[in-house]
C-alpha cells in the first residue's frame, strides 16, 4: 500500500462520455450543462451517481466571473460524499489536465471512479460586453495577456494567432487557398456529428470570402466562442473488467510547456517543438509509433495554427500540412484521419470543455459508437490539447478496451 | 513604480507585473530608455526581461536595445481594450530581441522585413509608456 492507495499502478479507462450539442444554450449555467453531460456519461457507462468517488472540474469560462470554491458547490448539487474534489485551470488545456488528475488518482489506486466535467456558456455574455457589461472583467482579461501584450489592449488570443499565421504563410510560401481546404474538410466531417455546431457544407471560396477578423485570418478559419459542456467517466481497468465495461484505456501521456505567454518572443512563430516533445513522450510511453495511430483529435483553434500543430506533432514536414490536407491525407479514409469530430472550427469550441469533447470523440471511435463518422477498425487514437497561443501541449494516447 | 496608483484601466496589468517588467516600464517612462536584460555569464539577451537568466540562473544586466529594426509580423485587432483596428499591432526585431508595439501606418502599406524605428508613446489611459513603430 502506498500513501495514495494500492502498491501497483492501475490503468485508467475512459468508460463513459456525455455532451449536449455544442452551440447556444441561453439561460443555462455552465454547471447546469456540465451536470447534464455527467448524467449522460454515467448512463452510457451503466453506472449511477452513487458510484462517483471523485469530481475534477474546470472554471466556468473566461468572460464569466466565478465565485471561489466552485467545486464545493458542484459537490453540493450532486449531494455526494467524495474522495477527490478539485478544479484545474490552465487555459485551453484545463479540462485535459483535469482529466490527467483523474487518471493519476485512478492509476495510483486512490479511487476507482472519477468524473471529469468542463463547460462554458458565455456566448451572449462575451458579445454583450463581458459579465453583464462589467468593464472590470475586460481589464482582468487584458491582464491574462501579460505585461508586454496586455498594455496594447489585447483581450483575445486572435491577434496572437494572426501574427503566427502571417509568418506561416510568408515563411513557407503557402497559398491562402490551400489553408482554406482545412475548414472545408472539417465542415464535411462535422456533417456526421450530431453534436457539431456547424454542419452546412462550405467551399474554399466561402472561407476566403468570409470577413477578415484579424489579417490574415478569415472568420471561417476562426472558432466560434461556443456554449458547450462535456463529461468523461474514468475508471480503473480492474473495475472495468469486473463490471464488463468497454471503453478506451489511457496508454500514454505526454506534456511540454514553453516558458512563454501567448507570444514566444524571439522564437520561430511557425514551429512549436514543445508540441512535438509532448507527442513523442506520449507515443513512447504507449510503445506506439505515429504509423500505429488510426485517428487523432488535435486542438487547432485556428486553421493556420491547426496546420502548424500537425507539423509540430511530426505528422508532416514543416510547411507541408496544408498540401497534405488538400490531398485528403487527414480525411476519413486517409493515412491519418484528424479531427473526424469536425474539429474546433466546425464541432465548435467551448474552450473549457473542448479537451473533454476531443477525448469523447476518441471514446466513441474506439468503442465503435461514432455512427456515420465511424473510422473502420479504430483501435489506437491520440488527443492533443494546448493552452495560450500553443504555448504548451498535452497529449494522451487512448486505445480500445473491452 | 512607487507614487500614485495607476489609472484604473491598468490596475490588473500593473498589479501583476514582476520586478523586471516594472523596471522595463520605469526605464521607458522616466529615462526614455528602451532596454532589456542580458545574462552577465552566458551573455544571452532575453525579452521579456528577467531577474535571473533562464539558461544558467545567473544575475542579469540591463542593456539598451537598438531603436531601428525590421517588422517581424503585424495584424489588427477587431476586439481589444484599446488599439482596435485599424491600429496595427506588430512584432519588431530590435537587435537580438523581438518586441511588440503599434505601427503608425496603415496595415495595407506594410510588409514583413520593412525597416522601422521606435518612437516612445505615453498612453494616458494606462499611464504606461509604450512602443510605437514608424516606417523608416
Amino acid at each position: 500500500m502506498s500513501g495514495f492507495g494500492r502498491d501497483r499502478l492501475e490503468r485508467p479507462v475512459v468508460a463513459g462520455f456525455g455532451a449536449p450539442p455544442v452551440g447556444r444554450h441561453p439561460g443555462r449555467s455552465p454547471t447546469d450543462l456540465a451536470l447534464d453531460a455527467l448524467d449522460e456519461a454515467l448512463e452510457r457507462s451503466g453506472m449511477d451517481h452513487s458510484a462517483v468517488e471523485g469530481v475534477y472540474s474546470v472554471p466556468e469560462g473566461y468572460a464569466r466571473a466565478q465565485a471561489p470554491i466552485h467545486p464545493q458547490r458542484v459537490a453540493e448539487r450532486l449531494g455526494l460524499e467524495l474522495r477527490a474534489l478539485v478544479e484545474v485551470e490552465n487555459g485551453g488545456t484545463s479540462s485535459m489536465l483535469a482529466f490527467k488528475a483523474a487518471c493519476q488518482d485512478v492509476a495510483l489506486g486512490h479511487l476507482d471512479v472519477a468524473a471529469v466535467i468542463g463547460a462554458q456558456a458565455e456566448r451572449r455574455r462575451f458579445r454583450d460586453g463581458m459579465d453583464c457589461g462589467d468593464l472590470d472583467r475586460v481589464l482582468l482579461l487584458s491582464a491574462m495577456y501579460g505585461s508586454y501584450l496586455g498594455p496594447y489592449g489585447v483581450i483575445t488570443a486572435l491577434p496572437c494567432y494572426a501574427l503566427a499565421a502571417q509568418r506561416y504563410l510568408h515563411d513557407h510560401s503557402i497559398a491562402p487557398e490551400l489553408v482554406a481546404e482545412l475548414p472545408v474538410l472539417l465542415r464535411r466531417n462535422a456533417a456526421g456529428n450530431p453534436r457539431a455546431e456547424f454542419r452546412e457544407p462550405i467551399t474554399v471560396e466561402d472561407v476566403l470570402g468570409s470577413r477578415v477578423v484579424a489579417p490574415p485570418i478569415h472568420k471561417l478559419e476562426a472558432p466560434s466562442w461556443s456554449d458547450g459542456a462535456a463529461a468523461v467517466v474514468v475508471v480503473s481497468a480492474e473495475l472495468a473488467r469486473r463490471r464488463k465495461l468497454s471503453g478506451a484505456v489511457v496508454t500514454g501521456w505526454g506534456e511540454c510547456h514553453d516558458g512563454s505567454n501567448f507570444i514566444p518572443f524571439g522564437k520561430d512563430l511557425t514551429r512549436y517543438p514543445w508540441i512535438g516533445e509532448s507527442t513523442d513522450q506520449a507515443l513512447e510511453r504507449a510503445s506506439r509509433r505515429r504509423e500505429d495511430l488510426d485517428l487523432a483529435e488535435v486542438y487547432g483553434a485556428f486553421a493556420h495554427a491547426e496546420l502548424m500543430t500537425y507539423e509540430a506533432m511530426g505528422f508532416f514536414a514543416s510547411g507541408e500540412a496544408a498540401a497534405a490536407v488538400a490531398r485528403g491525407e487527414t480525411a476519413p479514409g486517409g493515412q491519418l484521419p484528424i479531427n473526424p469530430s469536425g474539429g474546433r472550427l466546425s464541432l465548435g469550441h467551448p474552450p473549457q470543455a473542448t479537451p473533454l469533447l476531443m477525448i469523447g470523440e476518441l471514446f466513441e471511435q474506439l468503442t465503435a459508437q461514432a455512427g456515420e463518422r465511424q473510422i473502420d477498425g479504430a483501435a489506437v487514437g491520440l488527443v492533443q490539447a494546448e493552452h495560450g497561443m500553443m504555448n504548451g501541449s498535452a497529449v494522451a494516447v487512448l486505445e480500445g478496451f473491452a | 513604480m512607487n507614487g500614485p496608483p495607476p489609472p484604473a484601466p491598468a490596475k490588473y496589468l500593473v498589479r501583476d507585473m514582476d520586478p523586471a517588467a516594472r523596471e522595463f516600464y520605469r526605464r521607458l517612462a522616466e529615462d526614455g530608455s528602451l532596454a532589456t536584460t542580458r545574462c552577465e555569464t552566458c551573455r544571452r539577451t532575453s525579452f521579456p526581461p528577467r531577474v535571473r537568466c533562464p539558461g544558467c540562473g545567473a544575475p542579469q544586466e540591463w542593456v539598451e536595445l537598438p531603436r531601428r529594426g525590421r517588422l517581424h509580423a503585424f495584424t489588427t485587432q477587431e476586439t481589444a481594450a484599446r488599439f482596435r483596428a485599424p491600429a496595427v499591432l506588430a512584432l519588431t526585431e530590435l537587435g537580438e530581441a523581438v518586441l511588440p508595439g503599434i505601427v503608425n501606418a496603415p496595415y495595407e502599406s506594410l510588409a514583413i522585413g520593412q525597416e522601422v524605428h521606435v518612437e516612445l508613446r505615453r498612453e494616458p489611459e494606462t499611464g504606461l509608456t509604450l512602443l510605437g513603430f514608424e516606417p523608416a
